[in-house]
């Protein structure tokens, strides 16, 4: 029970994520499907778990909140999801990626790599049932004070300096609601929604690409993305930031969606909502959020007040939560922006978690710029405001860390990790398309010798 | 969209693609090895579960209202301080731990004393006007605040 609750909250969100996101064209059903049980897991999970906050903050014990949340989820979800029919969107037909040579090689590269990512971490967690520091430290310790009848308001008191009372509540509320629905407090609740979060935000990005551009382009994106370290520690260490890179990175695929259907509103709405959940899983979230509203501002013009519709319930509650109930701490100071030696600690702080954010040979960017030499997509590379937005993410973060109040020298290198694990997956997943669209072009200027059509190879195979 | 239109040579790609294949199945060996190992050599490695499972009698024994003060003999400015203070306070929440030096764990009726070698604990308890309430094992021990007649 204590993992069925990541179930029903996935269930609740399929309703929305199927009422609102485009249909992507082309016939890849399966990658569909795969992009849509990432996005309601997202959606279900982030949705239910804030409702579940503010029932408590309104004054319902835990129990009757979590279950009045997944009701209200589910009923509204359903409701949407029936006057929806027949008129979801769908998304301009895809480009296509050209075909790959040896994307028999890739499918088993990622195949692989997943599988060995998976059973990592079943055996990190089978060691450490309770994660890392952040996890128990922080946000579970947190989500027990939500799931404690009458104890709520706690996990936001300034007793409890250690564990970050002014962080917002949304994944401490994911799994408070997990542990009030099952009556346990068991670490299967958490390690459930770290492990799903994770498998979440991969089948997001596959099956994003695979809709897009194919399987072999989505397995090749994938093998990249799982050279990714902080993704290997993260999932198994139960930290809110996989929920959080799960969020924004969902913010984006939703509403890249929508601008394939001409920024229509339902896609932008879930966009937004996605976007407001990262604004209350870590204040970083808020400045995330923020910025990637700015980046569809200029991309999407007044299409982006849908966005900003979708955004505004969650949004509202992450406002009251640090206007009435988080205790005020120095998170920033003046004294920190003069600095220089601050800056400089954490440029290098930026630098090393870039340099190791992969085990060398095997680094994300050294991927990426080797297809990139290869294919050499031309200019303009569009879409083009994810990357903006998750670069003014990873500046406005490294800005962030150079005005905290915290100690740079011990907290620079953690805080790297945690941003490049937001940003990353943003960018490889965008340059993938850039690269997928590039090869498709290049084929049909000239097809490659060595890559025969489907029918073709079909017919060789008889 | 406009992209790009000159020809990709199929060599080119078929060695990146191989490259690609084969980096990532060895990142994923070395991934795979290093989390077992390092699930192996430093399981639980700030004895999170074994605090919490130490610490169930307190569970049963203070309610949740209680706020409950803690000292200890390692510093807070060690990362092992620091760890014992942050599982104590996972195990026992939804009480809120204290430090003894926050503003307000006068109030605290109950305390832990949490030791890294054998000592009377008695003895410190009552440096600080605590009664030894019981032994936990593992140097952990549950004090209470001696009533004003002690």
């Amino acid at each position: 029970m204590n993992t069925l609750a990541w179930v029903t909250a996935a269930v609740a969100g399929w309703f929305w994520v199927r009422a609102l996101l485009p249909r992507p064209g082309g016939e890849a059903g399966w990658a569909r499907a795969g992009m849509e049980a990432g996005l309601a897991f997202a959606f279900g999970a982030g949705a239910v778990s804030a409702l579940f906050f503010a029932l408590l903050w309104g004054g319902m014990k835990p129990g009757s909140a979590a279950w009045t949340a997944d009701g209200a989820v589910l009923a509204a979800g359903v409701g949407l999801w029936w006057l929806m029919r027949g008129r979801v969107r769908e998304q301009a037909p895809p480009p296509g990626g050209g075909k790959m040579p040896l994307a028999w090689l890739a499918g088993l590269a990622a195949t692989g790599s997943l599988i060995a990512f998976l059973a990592a971490a079943a055996i990190y967690l089978r060691a450490n049932p309770q994660g890392d520091w952040d996890a128990w430290s922080v946000w579970n310790t947190r989500a027990k004070f939500l799931a404690s009848d009458g104890m709520w308001r706690n996990a936001a008191s300034p007793e409890l300096a250690e564990a970050h009372p002014e962080q917002p509540l949304l994944w401490p509320a994911a799994v408070a609601r997990a542990w009030s629905e099952s009556g346990a407090m068991g670490q299967e609740a958490p390690q459930a929604g770290a492990f799903l979060a994770g498998l979440g935000l991969l089948l997001v990005f596959g099956c994003g690409i695979a809709a897009r551009a194919g399987w072999p382009w989505a397995a090749a994106a994938t093998a990249v993305l799982l050279m990714l370290v902080p993704l290997w520690r993260g999932v198994p260490g139960q930290s809110a930031d996989v929920p959080l890179a799960l969020f924004l990175f969902g913010a984006v695929a939703a509403a890249e969606a929508a601008q394939r259907a001409g920024w229509c509103w339902p896609g932008m709405a879930l966009g937004g909502a996605l976007a407001s959940m990262a604004a209350f899983t870590r204040n970083e979230g808020l400045l995330f959020c923020a910025f990637l509203g700015a980046a569809l501002a200029v991309a999407a013009r007044a299409r982006a007040l849908w966005w900003l519709a979708g955004a505004a319930p969650v949004l509202v509650l992450t406002g009251l939560f640090h206007a009435l109930l988080a205790p005020e701490t120095k998170v920033f100071s003046w004294e920190s922006l003069g600095q220089a030696g601050r800056l400089a600690a954490v440029i290098q702080a930026m630098a090393a978690g870039i340099w190791k954010m992969g085990e060398w040979p095997a680094h994300p960017l050294l991927f990426v710029a080797l297809l990139f030499l290869v294919f050499r997509p031309e200019h303009p590379w569009r879409p083009l405001w994810p990357a903006v937005a998750a670069l003014l993410m990873l500046a406005a973060g490294a800005l962030a860390l150079w005005a905290s109040a915290d100690n740079v020298s011990t907290e620079a290198g953690a805080a790297a990790d945690r941003l490049l694990l937001l940003v990353i997956p943003i960018l490889i997943w965008t340059a993938f398309l850039w690269l997928s669209s590039a090869s498709a072009a290049a084929v049909a200027a000239e097809p490659l010798p060595d890559a025969p059509r489907r029918g073709a190879a079909k017919g060789r195979k008889g | 969209m406009e992209t790009a239109s000159r020809p990709v040579p199929a060599w080119a790609v078929k060695a990146a693609v191989g490259a690609l294949a084969a980096i990532a199945i060895y990142n994923s060996l070395i991934q795979f090895g290093v989390t077992d190992q390092f699930s192996s050599l430093y399981p639980d490695p700030y004895q999170v579960m074994g605090l919490q499972a130490r610490l169930r009698p307190v569970q049963e024994r203070v309610p949740w209202t209680e706020r409950v003060g803690y000292f200890s003999d390692v510093p807070f400015t060690e990362p092992a301080g620091e760890a014992a203070f942050s599982a104590s306070q996972y195990a026992l929440a939804p009480r809120i731990v204290l430090k003894e030096d926050a503003k307000t764990a006068g109030q605290a009726k109950y305390w832990l004393g949490v030791f890294t070698k054998e000592q009377n604990f008695a003895e410190k308890g009552r440096e600080r006007g605590l009664v030894l309430e019981q032994d936990l094992g593992g140097y952990v021990v549950l004090y209470r605040k001696a009533e004003p007649s002690q």
